[in-house]
């Protein structure tokens, strides 16, 4: 599959975390990497720059891949996702933060803020004022 | 591999590691949910039932395929059912010479912030100049706030990626020094400026550890 759009991407990335939402078990990878095929900038290492690719002319864009693991062998084949997108060093920054949006909205297994002792405290506090010695909690 | 325990840690290694191979380094962010329970034997058996029958179904290829059996959270799993517990693993891996650098955590607070660094490393892929540090975090660093400074921690960044030093406590295996030369030249001198770098983040900590302190006496 070619690449998508930022905006394709975006929208299959959601449904991709949706997808997990009401189930208990899965997984979803995510990649970034320089994206360096077919790339005009392969310049042949000389004595004076033994390694070209340390310091490329100009900057250069990111693949972006997300996939749900899936193998492509036997029952899976329909359940495959894979979506990549490029990023071009121009746009990193509106990317990065429309991606950080998605990925906190996506990951909601993750364990929510503790509040508890918090709230504890502030039921101390109110204790405190009338009791002497604290109980612990 | 083992895991980094601060992020941070994890971000300064996966620059230096970028920074010595930009080309093949990649990152992998992997978030997976597990249940939170082990399943039972009759549950486990309802399971590969299932899954067996679709395969039969597959293999006679008169029907079109069923589409997948619904989640088994309908099962009852009796009594309050814990919710299924989320991680997320951070991945910097580079195929060349094997390094892996990983962090793990399941706080959800976390995430915007992981995503940031890995927009941060990502400048570094493009082979994009960092964005300048405001002047707060030029404080908190402990630098005077010039920018030669901060070209300073770079060469000795560098050097360091050829060193492989690690950072807390889980050692970054050696990466053959790919480095321009004159990183290489500065690399004899440079070791004793990142001792004394981590001694002081270690200051730091341990200032931290006393405000904690301070607060249980309170108590």
């Amino acid at each position: 599959m070619g690449h998508l759009t930022h905006d394709e991407f975006f929208a299959r990335l959601t449904e991709l975390f949706n997808a997990r939402k009401g189930k208990d078990y899965g997984h979803i990878y995510l990649t970034q990497k320089r994206f360096s095929y077919e790339q005009q900038t392969e310049a042949k290492p000389t004595a004076e720059n033994p390694f070209p690719e340390l310091h490329p002319e100009k900057p250069l864009p990111l693949i972006i891949r997300a996939t749900n693991g899936k193998s492509t062998t036997q029952a899976h084949t329909t359940e495959k996702v894979k979506v990549s997108t490029i990023v071009q060093p121009a746009d990193l920054e509106a990317f990065y933060s429309r991606y950080a949006e998605v990925c906190r909205a996506g990951m909601s297994a993750l364990k929510p803020r503790d509040r508890t002792k918090r709230k504890a405290k502030a039921r101390k506090k109110n204790k405190g004022g009338g009791g002497g010695a604290a109980q612990p909690s | 591999m083992p895991y980094y325990a601060k992020s941070e840690d994890w971000l300064n290694q996966s620059a230096l590691l970028l920074q010595a191979r930009p080309d093949t380094t990649r990152v992998m962010t992997k978030y997976h949910i597990e249940r939170a329970h082990r399943l039972t034997k009759s549950e486990k058996a309802a399971l590969t039932q299932r899954s067996t029958a679709v395969g039969a179904d597959g293999k006679r290829g008169v029907y079109p395929k069923p589409p997948p059996p619904p989640p088994p959270s309908t099962a009852p799993a009796g009594g309050v059912q814990k919710p299924a517990r989320g991680h997320l693993v951070l991945k910097t891996y580079d195929p060349v010479s094997g390094t892996t650098l990983m962090y793990k955590t399941s706080k959800a607070a976390e995430v915007g912030r992981l995503v940031q660094m890995l927009g941060q490393l990502g400048r570094k892929m493009a082979a994009l100049p960092d964005i300048p540090k405001t002047r707060e975090e030029i404080m908190t660093d402990g630098g005077g706030g010039a920018p030669a400074i901060q070209q300073q921690e770079g060469k000795s960044a560098a050097a360091a990626a050829a060193a492989g030093a690690g950072g807390s406590g889980a050692q970054t295996p050696v990466v053959v020094p790919r480095t321009s030369t004159p990183a290489q030249q500065t690399q004899p001198t440079q070791p004793p400026a990142q001792q004394a770098q981590q001694g002081g983040g270690g200051g730091g900590g341990g200032g931290g550890g006393g405000k904690n302190k301070k607060k249980k006496g309170k108590r």
